[in-house]
């Protein structure tokens, strides 16, 4: 029996998607097998981001509604055996699913692989509703904006209230803003949130440059933030992990990770 | 309603929140105006705090007056407030010197310590609990996090931090250990409160019918403050280990 993570954050644009898109690819490069859920129906962009737009025939409302087999609406990856997307429709609004749904649905698909990856909506309405429905755990995307963090702390309080625990990624840390004092820091961040942290995506231009291409960055490889997706996927999957590499502000991660208990 | 005469007289009307919902008990002998006015009076300290529950009517001493429950179900119209029940009152009177005593004593009385209650997590909508006065204080285990509004009444005590976006409301006191971010309203329905914090670095405090906001200034105060309502305005100052005199005086 698999896992299935809700990756949310509340406000949007903060990252979800590329989060779920690279940790689901790092996931797969580790062995593990994989399926991404977009539950973010009528504005799908999973997808796209994955570079499987062209290949859709099927999507996750019409598996609901039986007009085809589970696995004919799940689309293979291009580049991983161990991949798939079972994208979202773009026709559909949020209420063409109910929680109940989306249960029945993420039950059947965490009997046939490890890892269940939902891509929340942004919002708190009915979108976030059916996207935490069947997760056995959530990760929390917040980039380090008051205004993003104002809304973590709204959906992490209403995840605990529907028993999914979570943890957190702060995402999009620039260092050298960090060092100047206008930026928010990791610290600063869990002191709010007093979530267990899983690790900071530095801002890297090179995620930017290969979400636009439809492939993620921990395919492409090099930069500070792929082998920060890659060591959060070890992460999750129970790996043991090294501390986070001590480059300036890592090292305050470190310290910062070490205290970061978490809370009740 | 004043707090302090209810001690020394039979109140025409007992307007308080229980675990079923709202409970007014009218006496039977007041005539119809002082009961309206008291019960309007006691709405107005807290209009949102009352405003769409269920209300029980118990009538002390004797049939209502000629007039009185209609003038009741108007005023429930006018607060929007759902009368369920009616009826003689049929247990013991509440004990009014005790519900009503000055906070102090009311800390004082407090007979043992109470079970924490379980983390009140957040529901999908805003949590509302009334809860039967003299239960206590409530502990709640923090963090209370943005867009839980917890309604108390009696005192509060927050095991960790109340977070920017959270409220939380109390007839009486406010305890914080932890940092109080969000919003803290105290002394709701009463002449006084306080409201302490390991961290005072709220959006805004409430004492009574009294606000405050935070200041503009971006000092962080490390030390554990009070916040307490003196005439016409809150002051905040350090918690020095006991209550400030004036404050201690007037409660």
């Amino acid at each position: 029996m698999g896992r299935a993570i809700v990756i949310t954050s509340g406000k949007g644009g903060v990252g979800k998607t590329t989060t779920t898109a690279n940790l689901g690819t790092a996931l797969a490069q580790l062995g593990h097998s994989v399926v991404l859920v977009d539950a973010d129906i009528g504005l799908r962009n999973l997808d796209v981001v994955m570079g499987l737009e062209n290949r859709i025939v099927y999507h996750v409302v019409d598996a609901i509604r039986g007009k085809c087999a589970l696995q004919k609406a799940l689309i293979k990856d291009r580049r991983l055996d161990n991949l798939w997307l079972l994208p979202a429709s773009q026709t559909d609004d949020k209420d063409a699913v109910t929680p109940e749904d989306m249960k029945t649905l993420i039950m059947e698909l965490k009997h046939g692989y490890d890892f269940v990856l939902i891509d929340c909506p942004a919002g708190i309405e009915q979108g976030f509703k059916n996207a935490i429905a069947g997760a056995d755990e959530a990760v929390v995307v917040a980039t380090p904006e008051v205004s993003s963090i104002r809304d973590a702390d709204r959906v992490v309080g209403l995840l605990a209230a529907a028993d999914v625990p979570a943890r957190l990624i702060v995402n999009r840390i620039s260092p050298h803003l960090v060092k100047r004092g206008d930026m928010l820091s990791q610290s600063d961040v869990i002191e709010i949130l007093a979530l267990e942290m899983l690790g900071a995506i530095p801002l890297d231009d090179q995620v930017i440059a290969t979400t636009n291409k439809g492939v993620p960055a921990v395919l492409e490889g090099k930069s500070q933030a792929a082998r920060e997706f890659v060591r959060i996927a070890k992460l999750l999957a129970g790996h043991e992990v090294p501390a986070p590499e001590s480059v300036g502000f890592f090292k305050r991660i470190g310290r910062v990770l070490g205290l970061s208990a978490s809370p009740a | 309603m004043d707090l302090s005469n209810a001690i020394v007289d039979e109140p025409p009307a007992i307007l308080r929140g229980t675990s079923r919902g709202l409970e007014l008990i009218v006496n039977g002998r007041a005539p119809i105006d002082a009961i309206a006015s008291t019960i309007e009076a006691r709405i107005g300290e807290a209009p949102a705090f009352f405003r769409g529950n269920d209300i029980r009517i118990a009538v002390d001493d004797g049939p209502l007056a000629t007039g009185c429950l209609g003038k009741l179900d108007e005023l429930a119209a006018k607060y929007d407030l759902r009368i369920v029940e009616v009826g003689a009152l049929a247990a013991p009177k509440p004990d009014l010197a005790a519900g009503s005593a000055p906070v102090v004593d009311e800390l004082a009385a407090i007979p043992e310590p109470i079970a924490p209650v379980s983390a009140p997590m957040p529901a999908p909508t805003i949590i509302h609990e009334v809860v039967e006065h003299l239960v206590g204080p409530k502990l709640v285990i923090g963090p209370v996090r943005s867009g839980v509004i917890l309604d108390h009444v009696g005192h509060v005590v927050v095991f960790g931090d109340v977070n920017p976006g959270a409220e939380v409301r109390a007839t009486g006191n406010i305890v914080v250990l932890g940092r109080l971010r969000g919003t803290a309203h105290a002394g709701i329905g009463a002449p006084m409160g306080f409201i302490l914090a390991l961290r005072l670095e709220p959006q805004q405090l409430r004492i009574g019918r009294q606000v405050a906001r935070a200041g503009d200034s971006d000092t962080p105060d490390h030390d554990a403050e009070i916040a307490y309502a003196t005439g016409e305005q809150i002051v905040v100052e350090r918690y020095q280990g006991r209550l400030p005199k004036n404050l201690a005086a007037s409660l």
